[in-house]
């Protein structure tokens, strides 16, 4: 992990410095007077040789310096801050309603294979895979919102809401009527994979020995469903999560830019377009970061369910 | 030859294959005579019979999927847009497999430190966020389609090369590479001549995937604004109509191209998964 | 008086498959006393391991008991729904499964997978059934200390030890054995074999091993079914079977497995394949890889004849036995074959 991180911000570190062009413009604001220009050069030792930028820029880096932002004119970390809780909370929101929804799915298509309905269900799943989640946002707008009126046409909160706590940002009914519409259109972008994982698993699954063992035991039918088949669906499904996570923060930038969700993404996509290149950089690593850090959740939540393995 | 028979049997008998097949064929037919397909320039604005401008007509008969705010016909776009669709699923599929596969079939036959390297690789670039890449590499490089297959070149190989290095591992202890060890093949011969052939299904469910998933970024990076700015695309045709905020007077304009982009991407998907029962023969059905 | 638990009369059972209707059991009678252990032989596809489960209603979908009667102390199990079956289920009858490997869950310990069979039938308290598994584990020769392991890590003949203690657990009265040994190297198969025997006696179930090995048959049972083509062949004391045979299929049979005991001698199979069950030929099923058949073997299927007590045969040529007890012994009688 520790690795996979230090490769992303050489990565970035790298990819900022070959804009065509005057490489420095990726950090000096060229709007600053000249003092306040040298200033910048001398902080982030923009005049050293590349090997000793780089150590500085590693340092910065762990100490959470990311810079000023050219278009805030304040720094970085202030401004994102509070940006990763909004894209975690959205993105978490989505991959749970996901898979929640797609272990049960694919659950009863296992059950009900060959039918009509099973058949259905995979290529409406498929569908909505299929659709680029931006577009599905589109429309989800133009139907909910402006032709029922039953949800907000996007942002996170409402205009003049007050903020009274931390409690508050988060967890207001005005928030999560926010909420509903991104998460669900994202909720159905993610969930062809793992309702088709958890139905083939269960599929498979079902073929073993133990499951003819438990029925002889005289278990019932419910119960050898859940706690055997299902449970051991659960780990490739849960080994596919990790693969899910790097596809949904793809998913997270486009759906925050659609419903105007004030997360990483959109302020990725539009700190690139104010070629505001320090909160480019931030919002990319952090986004990166956030990818990493659900991935060793994944591997942690695999660990505590298969008792085969063990992590020294 | 035989096994080719059988491989176009199996995704006969799957229907979603077969219907698959069916999408993709009629999308390139299309996009390869989109010329003349095309009853207008995507480019031009339109005037309506009567001289005015048409501006954000509804389907009509002279403009099938109706105009957009700048008087284009949406139907051309849509038409037209088809091409660069195309071109990206179809370039990046193709390259993606080269390189997954022969990462894969190497890293898997050679194992020890040529694997560990590769493996290495392969695990640094799944670390980084695809569509996050291909934004900033297309925004900084310039847009372009080149640019574009190229960012998404450079890191949609990893999934293709871990499941064939995969298979490979399994293929290895398998008798007959024993037995052409034996008789003095030489390892390029081996993996080339024994297994590669043994792990093609499997990699075509994985090109099959590369190419809707091409296809879904291109039309995401050009959807926020870093499309060939020289190109018609469906993204593009989208990134228009959000930015005019037409979503809600114009469904015309949003509808088609999205429903576009899906039944492409489907129909690579539905291949995808026809190829994976050949792959994967216990999920046939009995 | 040895009170009958078993008696399996007439079954038959049927699988509906793509080509047309399979008969896999078709007409089999065979029945077991108390503590006793009766074994069903046969070749992979004659019907046995289908006969056995169809006592506890363990068959595919697409199966279907279509005559007979499965009379378990008197009960006849063919005609109870299967809630009631499922009480029955491990209660009266418990399994071991031909490979441990894969017959118990990855993913919960050996205690707890006993436990949930214990649970299932009785209402007893975790630390109750938990005791009984302590108990049971010493039975079978398992450390308790083991108990919350997982099924992984245990060997092969561990884990074949801990499917012998689950079966236990309700103190049955009949154990159905599925070919228990087959996935295990011939030492440690006869270790578990002589412990299934122990354990059998101490608790006075009875059991059927259902098998294609005659050694294992004949280490373990009193009474033997030899089966072929979804039929029994032959039936009775397992010392009538193995001196007295009569059925040219059950003196085939002993012929192709060898023996450390006695003279060396060459192994001698039974040329051909067994039948096509979905459209079989008329007449005795075993006619065209029988040394022994003539005109009527052809034509009329042979009627179960009771040749001395408790020891029965299906074979027209009951008459000539003693010559063809002394032609089956030597190879030249069964090489002569040919493959129809």
């Amino acid at each position: 992990m520790l690795v996979t991180l230090l490769v992303l911000s050489t990565l970035i570190f790298f990819l900022f410095r070959i804009l065509p062009g005057d490489p420095l413009s990726m950090f000096i604001d060229a709007a600053l007077p000249v003092e306040a220009q040298e200033a910048v050069m001398k902080q982030f030792g923009l005049d050293k040789p590349l090997w000793q930028q780089y150590i500085t820029y590693m340092s910065n880096l762990f100490r959470g310096e990311f810079g000023v932002s050219f278009h805030y004119r304040q720094p970085v970390i202030e401004i994102i801050g509070e940006k990763v809780w909004s894209t975690a909370i959205l993105m978490g929101a989505a991959l749970l309603i996901a898979f929640a929804v797609g272990v049960l799915g694919g659950a009863i298509m296992a059950w009900i294979r060959g039918s009509k309905i099973e058949i259905f269900g995979t290529a409406l799943a498929l569908f909505f895979r299929s659709a680029p989640v931006f577009w599905t946002g589109m429309v989800v707008l133009l139907i909910f919102s402006y032709r029922l009126g039953w949800f907000p046409a996007g942002g996170m909160r409402s205009v003049g809401t007050e903020v009274l706590s931390n409690w508050d940002k988060f967890v207001s009914l005005d928030f999560l009527h926010h909420l509903v519409l991104p998460a669900l259109t994202a909720a159905l972008y993610y969930i062809a994979t793992p309702l088709l994982v958890m139905r083939t698993a269960m599929i498979e699954v079902m073929n073993d020995d133990f499951i003819e063992m438990a029925r002889a035991k005289g278990l019932s039918e419910w119960k050898v469903l859940t706690r055997h088949a299902m449970r051991n669906s659960l780990l490739p499904v849960v080994t596919v999560l990790c693969l899910m996570v790097g596809f949904a923060i793809g998913g997270q930038v486009l759906i925050e830019t659609v419903f105007r969700w004030p997360g990483l993404g959109r302020e990725m996509v539009a700190a690139i377009q104010r070629n505001d290149y320090p909160v480019a950089q931030a919002t990319f690593f952090l986004m990166g970061i956030l990818v990493i850090f659900l991935n060793l959740v994944a591997d942690l939540l695999y660990g505590i369910l298969d008792p085969r393995v063990t992590y020294d | 030859m035989n096994a080719l028979r059988e491989h176009f049997e199996i995704l006969m008998k799957d229907r979603l294959g077969m219907i698959g097949m069916a999408i993709l064929v009629s999308f390139v037919l299309i996009a390869i005579f989109a010329p003349y397909i095309a009853p207008y320039d995507p480019m031009e604005s339109q005037y309506r019979p009567d001289g005015s401008f048409a501006r954000m007509d509804p389907p009509s008969r002279e403009f099938i999927f109706g105009t957009t705010r700048m008087g284009r016909d949406v139907f051309s776009q849509v038409v037209i847009g088809s091409r660069v669709a195309l071109i990206v699923g179809i370039v990046s599929a193709i390259a993606s497999t080269l390189i997954g596969v022969n990462v894969g079939l190497i890293s898997g036959y050679y194992g020890g430190r040529i694997d560990n390297f590769l493996m290495r690789l392969t695990d640094i670039v799944y670390g980084v966020p695809f569509l996050p890449f291909v934004i900033i590499l297309v925004a900084i490089l310039g847009p372009s389609l080149g640019n574009t297959l190229l960012a998404i070149i450079l890191i949609s190989w990893r999934t293709t090369a871990r499941v064939i290095r995969s298979q490979v591992l399994t293929l290895k202890q398998r008798v007959f590479i024993e037995a052409a060890k034996v008789s003095g093949a030489g390892n390029l011969r081996i993996i080339y001549r024994h297994i590669m052939p043994n792990i093609v299904p499997m990699a075509l469910v994985y090109t099959a995937m590369n190419l809707s998933t091409a296809i879904l970024t291109e039309a995401s990076v050009s959807f926020l604004g870093y499309g060939d700015p020289l190109l018609v695309s469906w993204g593009k045709t989208l990134h228009m109509a959000y930015v005019a905020q037409a979503i809600y007077d114009a469904w015309w304009w949003v509808v088609p191209p999205g429903l576009a982009i899906t039944l492409l991407v489907l129909s690579g998907f539905f291949i995808s998964r026809a190829y994976e029962e050949i792959a994967n023969p216990r999920l046939r059905q009995r | 008086m040895n009170e009958i638990i078993l008696s399996v009369k007439d079954l038959k059972i049927h699988y509906a498959t793509k080509r047309g209707l399979l008969k896999a059991v078709d007409g089999v009678t065979f029945s077991v006393a108390k503590s006793q252990n009766l074994g069903l032989v046969g070749e992979s596809g004659c019907g046995k391991t289908t006969a056995a489960k169809s006592i506890l209603r363990l068959l595919p979908k697409n199966a279907s008991i279509a005559g007979g009667e499965i009379l378990l102390k008197g009960h006849d199990l063919t005609k109870l729904p299967l809630e009631e079956i499922r009480r029955l289920r491990w209660q009266e009858v418990s399994m071991i499964p031909q490979s441990a490997m894969n017959a118990l869950d990855p993913v919960y310990t050996v205690g707890e997978q006993i436990v949930e069979a214990i649970k299932a039938h009785s209402h007893v308290t975790h630390k109750e059934a938990m005791e009984r598994v302590n108990y049971l584990f010493d039975l079978v020769g398992i450390s308790p200390k083991r108990i919350n392991d997982y099924p992984h890590q245990f060997s092969g003949g561990m884990k074949q030890r801990v499917t012998i203690a689950m079966a236990l657990a309700l103190n049955p009265s009949l154990i159905l054995a599925d070919e228990p040994t087959t996935a295990l190297d011939v030492i440690v198969q006869a270790q578990i074999l002589k412990r299934i025997r122990e354990l059998q006696e101490a608790i006075g179930s009875s059991m059927i091993m259902v098998t294609h090995d005659m050694s294992v048959i004949s280490e373990t049972c009193d009474h033997v079914a030899v089966m072929y083509a979804g039929k029994v062949a032959e039936s009775g004391p397992i010392k009538a079977i193995f001196e007295e045979a009569c059925h040219p299929y059950t003196l085939g049979l002993r012929n192709a497995f060898p023996s450390i005991f006695g003279e060396a001698k060459r192994l001698i199979s039974i040329p051909g394949t067994p039948p096509n069950l979905i459209s079989p030929p008329p007449g005795c099923l075993f006619r065209p890889r029988c040394p022994f058949a003539v005109e009527i073997c052809s034509v009329q299927e042979p009627a179960m004849v009771e040749v001395s007590l408790g020891h029965r045969v299906a074979c027209h040529r009951i008459d000539k036995v003693d010559e063809i007890r002394e032609m089956a012994a030597m190879e030249e009688t069964w090489s002569k074959i040919q493959a129809v």
